[in-house]
């Protein structure tokens, strides 16, 4: 009996806080370990990719019509299977969920209501599909998937423009906030939408840095024309900054002043280091968010996250490679010294 | 109460347990399974956000690490900016002050401690900087497999000495890049027959190594190591597996690959029980078993492409469905047992 979840439930059972029935349905009720979903998954979409692909091509054609009704149809059997268990079923029902989503984008784009191929029409019609389906019961995978399909339509809504940095900032904000206040909406009846936003907006939130700030999202708005884009380019590092630093105040609320001090300090020098670099201002701001939620799943992404944004950083041309190095070896140092900082303290506190 | 809300005279990683634990009860109660009311008994005095004990766990090690890996990659930016007015000496001087810096550090630090292992992780990654140093330094010619391999070699010493998953880890990576990289010279590149072959080869090495000496090499008690290996020997022997029903030449490997199976799965159910390694094992029989079935279909029978593709789909389908279903009451039981 090593398992944590018996050893949790046994402990629950003893102390009264839950009878055994409900303790056995606790049991029950057992989520598939991520490799077993992620496995399953990959062979459910294969599956559907040949079973439908084939056919769907045969179909649909070049009506707009067929793609629509074919597009309802997938969607009505993914929403049919999204509600009924097991690991499978669900990763298919996932699947059929996704291409039904992208037919009717297809018939969308056929219909073009616009006119010249505009975007919007499809960006629109994404994100109100996207977002019926993010309701629909589900599991949580469904939920991300159908969150962030909504998220990109936003930003396909929004167009090329520096603005976009504005709501990649948002979105950093959304995410950060809904974690930290984990312990609070973990009751409510809306739990699993929040857990799902949370998710794909902490995934957003950490791709945008990579893939928007530094390229598109100033530089090449800037040759446009864009007439946001210089005030823009400082709002996102300053915004990064504004987050980390709120989230470090609402963390270090209960510790002692020096502790308190210490941290504000540090905080203020990282964000001063990290103003080239603000994807680390935002993945610190998100990290220290996930893990007050308890979340190691996303911590270790975020981590992740995190070391990617370094990697792409060695790429990126604002500033030269030796301006980085210093950024990186300061920020190094800053990290070790708040760590001593830090158990020494507690250690302090803790032998007082 | 005392368990989930404190705990005191801990394990060094129960924090990450009693992570888990709050983790898991604020999903039953997102899922309706518990109540509010509930999850505050089950975790009173405390609240579900972690404790300065779990974050003091927590930050030892990330501040530790993520320090470290930020000073390596100043150190590597530094060298890749190849300041043409510092003199090469200087350069090379500077590139080994780095690295005596984290191995030195290494030495005052507590050994086994997350400073002291972060450290050597340091010190591993400064000594593949050093050597690529010497490399644009000296214009030694040598190609960049040579690079990765002499890295993975040198870098060896601090994975022994540091038992950290962290360099194992970053050894195992070295050591694949050293290993694609010269197939890439080679006819067929790393996907020919003698290119999987050598990657099978150094995985299972590693695998074996890593469920021998396991726990002499590594302090932390995860599987990530041994499953690093499974990974990447099932990779390069499914890969050749589903080729070779195409290719004769890639014969051997499926033969290996059936060992694999037969061995792996005796030993992963009844010996070692790890549903993970389990479940590479099933997948990757699903995917070479697809692969001959397309074989078969396409040569043997000659069905036209919308029946090869709907008779594949449905083999992966209830396969894959089964497999998962026998995994997933794997895993309830083993929870039960």
């Amino acid at each position: 009996m090593s398992d944590p979840k018996q050893l949790l439930l046994n402990e629950l059972c003893q102390r009264g806080i839950v009878d055994e029935p409900t303790a056995n349905r606790l049991m029950q009720h057992t989520h598939a370990p991520w490799y077993v979903a992620l496995l399953s998954g990959l062979a459910a979409w294969l599956a559907a990719l040949l079973l439908i692909g084939s056919t769907l091509y045969t179909i649909i054609d070049e009506s707009a019509l067929a793609a629509a009704i074919t597009g309802s149809v997938l969607l009505g059997m993914a929403v049919w299977l999204l509600r009924k268990p097991g690991v499978f079923v669900s990763q298919l029902g996932l699947a059929l969920s996704m291409v039904g989503q992208g037919v009717l984008l297809v018939a969308v784009s056929h219909w073009d209501i616009a006119g010249r191929h505009s975007e919007w029409p499809v960006a629109m019609a994404a994100a109100l599909v996207a977002g019926i389906m993010w309701l629909v019961p589900a599991v949580m995978l469904h939920r991300q998937a159908c969150a962030l399909i909504a998220i990109g339509a936003g930003a396909v809504f929004i167009g090329f423009s520096s603005w976009l940095t504005l709501y990649g900032l948002a979105l950093a904000v959304v995410a950060a906030w809904l974690w930290l206040r984990r312990g609070d909406w973990a009751g409510s009846r809306r739990a699993d939408l929040w857990r799902s936003l949370a998710g794909a907006a902490t995934l957003a939130a950490l791709a945008w840095p990579i893939i928007g700030n530094q390229r598109w999202g100033s530089s090449v708005a800037e040759l446009m024309g864009d007439a946001a884009a210089p005030l823009l380019k400082w709002l996102y590092p300053a915004g990064a900054g504004v987050l980390l630093i709120v989230t470090g105040f609402i963390l270090a609320r209960a510790q002692q002043p020096t502790i308190r001090l210490g941290v504000a300090l540090a905080t203020l020098l990282l964000i001063a280091l990290g103003v080239q670099a603000p994807g680390l201002l935002i993945a610190t701001a998100l990290w220290l968010a996930v893990f007050h939620a308890c979340e190691r799943f996303w911590s270790v992404l975020v981590g992740i996250g995190a070391t990617l944004y370094l990697a792409d950083l060695y790429y990126s041309l604002h500033i030269t490679l030796l301006e980085k190095s210093v950024l990186l070896v300061a920020s190094g140092a800053l990290l070790l010294v708040l760590r001593w900082f830090l158990l020494r303290r507690w250690r302090d506190a803790r032998a007082s | 109460m005392q368990k989930i809300g404190k705990r005191h005279q801990q394990p060094p990683l129960d924090w990450l347990a009693e992570l888990r634990s709050r983790d898991q009860l604020l999903s039953w109660t997102e899922q309706g399974l518990l109540t509010p009311a509930q999850l505050a008994r089950a975790l009173a005095p405390e609240h579900p956000a972690p404790t300065d004990r779990h974050w003091r766990a927590a930050l030892d090690r990330l501040l530790a690490y993520y320090g470290s890996l930020l000073l390596v990659l100043g150190v590597i930016f530094f060298f890749a900016f190849n300041w043409d007015e510092l003199h090469r000496l200087h350069k090379l001087a500077l590139a080994l002050v780095a690295l005596t810096g984290f191995a030195g550090a290494a030495v005052v630090l507590q050994s086994g401690s997350a400073l002291y292992r972060a450290s050597l992780f340091g010190a591993a990654l400064t000594t593949g900087g050093v050597l690529a140093l010497v490399g644009q330094i000296y214009q030694t010619g040598a190609d960049i497999w040579q690079l990765f391999a002499g890295w993975a070699a040198l870098m060896l010493p601090w994975a022994l000495i540091s038992r950290s998953a962290a360099c194992w880890a970053l050894f195992w990576v070295v050591l694949h890049v050293a290993l694609l990289r010269y197939f890439a010279l080679h006819p067929g590149g790393p996907t020919s027959a003698q290119g999987l072959t050598a990657l099978a080869v150094a995985d299972l090495a590693l695998l074996l190594v890593f469920e021998g000496a396991g726990h002499r090499l590594c302090t932390e008690l995860s599987r990530v190591l041994p499953r690093l290996a499974g990974f990447g020997l099932l990779s390069a022997l499914t890969l050749g597996g589903c080729i070779s029903w195409w290719q004769e030449g890639y014969l051997a490997l499926l033969i290996a690959l059936a060992l694999v199976y037969l061995v792996g799965i005796t030993v992963y159910l009844r010996w070692r029980r790890d549903a993970l390694m389990l479940a590479l094992l099933l997948y990757s029989l699903i995917g070479v078993t697809a692969s001959g079935l397309g074989r078969l279909l396409d040569t043997g029978v000659n069905a036209d492409s919308f029946m090869l593709l709907n008779v594949l789909g449905l083999f992966v389908l209830l396969t894959s469905a089964a497999a998962s279903l026998w995994l997933h009451r794997l895993h309830r039981g083993a929870q039960h047992e």
